[in-house]
């Protein structure tokens, strides 16, 4: 059970989103604070420390994008899950190579998220040297991992982790979209990869 | 040799020996020769049609003509010789350097084959016939040079008449087109072959031949090249022109001078061939000239139509976006919800009323959902209708002048009985005019993919049981296979090789909103597809 000081952000234009949200996070004995939109959540700075975001990545009036990069600018390190709905894996992607925690498809999986929201709140509290000394040791995984990869899904793992859907990646590569499916199951086998989100980490961090 | 081209080459030998032949008989009974020549017409279109694989045939066919025309073998041969080596220069040129399209469907390619196509036989000719006046001294003999001037012409005009008629008739014998534009070639054919008997012939009274009187004939030509194509034009050209030669040969016409003597009412086929120049090419160039507008018009139209299909897959593509985002708000917050409960739950940490509050939540969330489903279907049906009193006359008059020019560029007919003019429905006059030119919109083009010759699209309305009207779109088509009745109407179900599948679907759920019914029956001529609406 994370310490009771955690807090979520949650920022997103429906209530409906966050108010189930909200309940979900309850369910594990997270407490959350609730946001329509962005500026408002910027409104209540200072924020807690040991805290994350969860945004939604289309948002009226500023996006999840956005303001991913205000929070930077005003010297926030708060860890960023990006909510994205169908279609936007691209924006999702630019997100994670901007800074983002972690990115999370609508509809999603409870525990899918809850894991996402355990992640970034470890991340809050873990003070730099120690991520440092994991990032070195992860580092020689990733590199291992990599190298087990045949060149063609190589090519695979890159554009899938543009955000690129299969059919797109097939075109590119001139290869079936069938063709596609199976390379990717077997670079996301390779990498240990247990979703998307986490790939497209991974091949930000292998550069 | 294949069997085919021995085919080809018997047909044009026979062609060229009737050609040849004709006016041969011809000019034997008539009293002032020379006259006009369409063996070479008939030689160089075929060249131009088949290639060099038919030489032998015309050859063979020129060989026998000189026989015929009693000349010794020796003669015989050389211009069969000539014959050939001229025709052969002439399609060379015309095919390997000017590259024209034997269909003449440009301005340039009629032209050209006016200006050099026609030109070469008889000015190869001509200077074989001058070069042979010098050689034997006769070059001054009297009348001599205007002998082989005339000689040249006629030529040339039989070339043209001739050999515009086969090249525009092999271009476009393959095409269809509706009963009333054979009806109306028909007529104009007769009517432009009685007018040239009436001009040619010498059959208006003395006083009223006037030298303008072949003039008579530009209307006719014209309407021909403005409005039935080129092979219709060439055709009324080769009959009038014809006509007037032959007429010209016999004595009469208005380009027989009054007491003239035969020396002199020869010189005057050169007033004769000069006008059928001018009337020829400026009736070819008009018909070419309309042919390329059509295609233009065609082009542009083609065009108009694949920007509105890119425009509708483009908008249904964002439709899909947008439709997958408003669901997902709803799934997420239910699946949010229901997964919390559960853990909830299992811990015994929620109380009763907070369960029935989550469950009025979830029944609200898949409420929602359900809204944006039910919302969807509404955009894609269009704006809620407004259902008025609709006179089926007026509605059948709007959707013929809406799919009129359609029909037109598939050169179908576009018919419409609405029974007694009283008869009205209730519906929303966009909404149902959609679904009508929808329907007929499907009947064309299931005509236009097909080779039916009947091209017939009919809209027919009567009143029918419980207060109902039923119309019909009928047509011509290929019909629908008996199993894929009922499925035409299912969404998605698409014969149209760039079709979405949606249009029926969207028919009938536009006819069903007003409590009507379409089914899709089969005619023993084609489809045909019924509706009812409520009457007025």
């Amino acid at each position: 059970m994370p310490s009771s000081d955690a807090i979520v952000y949650v920022i997103d234009d429906e209530a409906p989103i966050r108010d189930s949200l909200a309940m979900l996070l309850r369910s594990v004995g997270l407490a959350s604070m609730l946001f329509p939109d962005a500026p408002s959540f910027l409104a209540a700075a200072p924020w807690r420390d040991h805290a994350c975001v969860i945004g939604d990545v289309r948002m009226p009036g500023m996006s999840g994008l956005e303001l991913q990069d205000e929070m930077r600018k005003r010297g926030s390190a708060l860890p960023v899950i990006i909510v994205t709905g169908h279609g936007d894996i691209g924006m999702a992607v630019r997100a994670m190579k901007n800074g983002a925690a972690d990115f999370i498809e609508k509809p999603f999986n409870g525990q899918v998220l809850l894991d996402a929201v355990h992640r970034a709140l470890a991340q809050a509290a873990a003070p730099a040297a120690s991520a440092v000394v994991s990032t070195e040791r992860d580092r020689e995984v990733l590199e291992r991992r990599i190298a087990s990869l045949s060149p063609r899904e190589r090519e695979v793992m890159a554009l899938v982790a543009e955000g690129l859907p299969n059919k797109s990646v097939a075109t590119r590569l001139d290869l079936s979209t069938r063709t596609v499916e199976v390379h990717r199951a077997k670079v996301m086998e390779k990498m240990g990869a247990r979703s998307l989100a986490e790939l497209v980490r991974m091949n930000i961090a292998a550069g | 040799m294949s069997l085919n081209t021995v085919l080809w080459n018997v047909g044009v030998a026979l062609a060229y020996i009737v050609a040849c032949e004709g006016v041969a008989a011809w000019l034997r009974l008539s009293h002032i020769p020379p006259i006009i020549w369409y063996a070479s017409g008939v030689g160089l279109a075929a060249l131009l049609l088949r290639g060099l694989s038919v030489l032998p045939g015309i050859m063979v066919a020129a060989f026998i003509c000189a026989l015929l025309g009693e000349a010794s073998p020796e003669l015989a041969l050389l211009s069969t010789v000539a014959i050939g080596l001229q025709l052969t220069f002439a399609w060379w040129l015309l095919v390997r350097v000017l590259k024209i399209d034997v269909a003449l469907s440009h301005v340039r390619d009629v032209m050209v084959f006016i200006a050099v196509g026609c030109t070469m036989v008889p000015l190869l000719n001509a200077a074989i016939a001058l070069g042979r006046d010098y050689w034997r001294g006769t070059m001054n003999a009297p009348g001599e040079l205007l002998r082989t001037q005339v000689t040249a012409m006629g030529e040339f005009v039989g070339i043209l008449l001739i050999a515009a008629f086969i090249l525009a008739a092999a271009a476009s014998w393959r095409q269809r087109r509706p009963v009333a534009r054979h009806v109306e070639s028909l007529v104009l054919q007769a009517i432009n072959a009685g007018v040239a008997l009436i001009v040619f012939g010498g059959m208006m009274a003395s006083s009223m031949s006037a030298e303008s009187l072949p003039y008579a004939i530009f209307p006719f030509t014209y309407w021909a090249a403005f409005r039935l194509g080129m092979r219709d034009t060439a055709l009324a050209l080769l009959v009038a022109g014809t006509i007037a030669v032959g007429c010209h040969s016999l004595g009469v016409g208005p380009f027989v001078m009054a007491h003239s003597t035969p020396a002199n009412a020869f010189a005057h086929y050169a007033s004769l061939y000069l006008f059928l120049i001018v009337l020829s090419t400026t009736s070819l160039l008009a018909a070419v000239t309309q042919h390329q507008r059509e295609v233009a018009e065609q082009r542009a139209r083609e065009h108009l139509d694949q920007l509105a299909h890119v425009a509708r897959v483009a908008s249904m593509g964002e439709m899909a976006s947008a439709i997958a985002h408003e669901v997902n708000q709803p799934l997420t917050a239910i699946a949010n919800y229901a997964s919390a409960s559960l853990r909830l739950m299992q811990d015994n940490r929620m109380p009763p009323a907070e369960a029935m509050a989550v469950m009025k939540q979830l029944a609200d969330e898949a409420e929602r959902a359900g809204e944006v489903v039910r919302k969807m279907r509404g955009f894609v049906r269009g704006e809620e209708g407004h259902p008025v009193h609709i006179v089926v006359v007026d509605l059948f008059a709007d959707v013929l002048r809406l799919s009129g020019p359609e029909a037109r560029a598939h050169e179908v007919m576009l018919q419409a009985d609405a029974g007694t003019g009283s008869l009205a429905v209730t519906a929303d006059v966009i909404q149902l005019q959609q679904v009508l030119l929808n329907l007929v919109r499907n009947a064309i083009e299931a005509i236009a993919g097909a080779d039916t010759v009947a091209r017939q699209v009919t809209l027919t309305a009567r009143p029918a049981d419980n207060g109902m009207v039923e119309m019909r779109v009928t047509d011509s088509g290929p019909g629908i296979p008996v199993d894929d009745l009922d499925r035409v109407f299912t969404p998605f179900h698409t014969t149209k090789p760039d079709g979405v599948g949606i249009g029926l679907a969207l028919s009938r759920s536009i006819v069903e909103a007003y409590g009507g019914r379409v089914w899709a029956s089969v005619a023993t001529t084609g489809a045909v597809v019924h509706l009812t609406i409520p009457a007025a």
